[in-house]
């Protein structure tokens, strides 16, 4: 909670002050700040209620009273004769939206919408390029698993004993760690990032990697690999992937053959598989 | 989003934002349990003792081929406790879509404001536009005594029609129309972007 807000209870005097007054536009703002800082305040909602600008937000308000405090004689009554007066007069009227905007999604002051996210599209033949790489490691290191994947996460290519990793899960930890151990790095005021990670075990090692800011590699191999192998092999291969991914990154398939699949029939398509695949039993 | 078109894949994210204790990892637990094992992955926690998620869990989901394109989503949730705002924004990073999590609970509405407020932060500081970020909502836990009108909860947190949903995600209930509905919105939206 912000230290600087003025407390709730005062806050609530004043709103309160502003509505006998008279002024609802400055009692509906104050009473929205304290019932921000404190959603409890009963009385902030009831008041709130009083100087609403329609019927159906004093009937929310009320409601809120009655969630807080089901006993609130001045609400049940209020709201029971509100019920009674908009069973007459307002059938259907639908919820006006009140000026919430300072705690909803408008805020002013955004750059340009650029892209959503940093997303990205291999053609096969880059994804092709990527596998061999991948595959002439894997065979070079003797590692049983190379897995490729972005800083957020997503598995990119895979190539070794695949059956018994989950290399999707194992990329989503992979990306969290480097992550962390980056953040790590900034808060003990390190300026580069740690850039590669060794875990040992008993059998088996992992080695995390990043390539070039954006994109991890991850190496099961073994004990007993020599790691100056795996390094070397390391070194080479993110000297091999970076031109490809930036290449995928600027151009990749045309937007013409995405737009044909994925269009209106796709999401339409999507939904009925959305039905039929997840189950809904008991839902 | 990232395409492989020679594995003729769609792989989309979905976090589960949300305030300590409303519910994002019960919605995972929930989508695991009930989805059909060949289309989902293992779900990983990574969590305390206590069983409060430390960093976040993850769950993925794979649909069948569709116009030749397999759709495969990749659910995180965030941790939701105050302490853990870095690795929050961290796994924010990438988003396709999110599902605000919120507790129903009047008592608890301070903290899905909070919460709420420190999301569209974060996706700022990311270099996202909060508004452009396709986002449902889910007002969990209806089934105890003193939550909010559902008509307050809409005004504070899906303004302007955004899709929102009641939920009791211990018993199941709200929890696929939920995810339905953010992968409706996140493939609507990666349409329109292309």
């Amino acid at each position: 909670m912000d230290p600087t807000e003025p407390n709730v209870a005062h806050l609530l005097k004043k709103g309160i002050a502003a509505a006998q007054a008279g002024d609802k536009a400055q009692a509906h703002e104050i009473l929205t700040r304290v019932t921000e800082q404190d959603p409890t305040q009963e009385s902030a909602w009831l008041w709130l209620a009083g100087v609403a600008e329609s019927t159906e937000d004093t009937k929310t308000y009320l409601q809120t009273v009655l969630a807080i405090n089901p006993h609130n004689r001045q609400a049940q009554k209020g709201l029971k004769w509100l019920l009674s007066k908009t069973g007459e007069q307002m059938p259907g009227a639908g919820l006006e939206i009140a000026d919430f905007s300072q705690f909803s999604a408008a805020p002013n002051d955004f750059m340009p919408a650029g892209e959503l996210t940093p997303s990205f599209v291999l053609t096969t033949e880059q994804a092709e390029r990527i596998d061999e790489c991948l595959a002439r490691m894997a065979y070079e290191s003797e590692a049983k698993c190379i897995i490729l994947a972005d800083m957020t996460g997503q598995l990119i290519s895979e190539r070794g004993q695949l059956e018994e990793m989950h290399t999707q899960v194992l990329s989503a930890l992979a990306a969290g760690e480097l992550a962390a151990t980056n953040e790590m790095a900034r808060l003990v005021g390190e300026k580069a990032r740690f850039k590669l990670m060794l875990h040992e075990g008993e059998r088996n090692s992992v080695y995390l990697s990043d390539v070039g800011e954006q994109l991890i590699l991850v190496i099961v191999f073994q004990v007993g690999t020599p790691i100056g192998l795996v390094r070397m092999i390391l070194k080479q291969a993110v000297d091999e992937l970076a031109p490809i991914l930036v290449e995928a990154r600027e151009a990749g398939v045309s937007r013409e053959s995405i737009n044909n699949t994925l269009d209106g029939d796709f999401a339409k398509l999507l939904e009925s598989e959305l039905d039929s695949s997840l189950e809904f039993g008991g839902d | 989003m990232f395409i492989n078109w020679k594995l003729r894949e769609l792989n989309l994210k979905i976090v589960y934002y949300g305030p300590a204790l409303s519910g994002k990892t019960t919605n995972l637990q929930i989508i695991h349990a009930k989805t059909n094992p060949k289309l989902r992955g293992e779900l990983v926690s990574l969590k305390t003792r206590e069983d409060r998620t430390i960093f976040f869990d993850f769950l993925q989901l794979e649909l069948g081929s569709i116009k030749g394109l397999k759709p495969k989503f990749n659910l995180y949730t965030v941790p939701g406790q105050v302490l853990y705002a870095a690795s929050r924004k961290l796994v924010l990073q990438g988003a396709d879509g999110v599902v605000f999590v919120a507790d129903s609970q009047m008592s608890r509405l301070a903290d899905n404001i909070h919460s709420f407020k420190a999301m569209h932060q974060h996706m700022k500081e990311l270099q996202l536009d909060p508004r452009e970020v396709p986002c449902v909502v889910q007002f969990n836990k209806r089934d105890l005594p003193d939550v909010a009108p559902v008509a307050l909860l809409q005004r504070y947190f899906a303004p302007n029609g955004r899709p929102s949903f009641e939920s009791v995600a211990t018993d199941g209930v709200g929890v696929f129309d939920t995810l339905k509905a953010a992968i409706n919105q996140v493939v609507a939206q990666v349409q329109q972007k292309l």
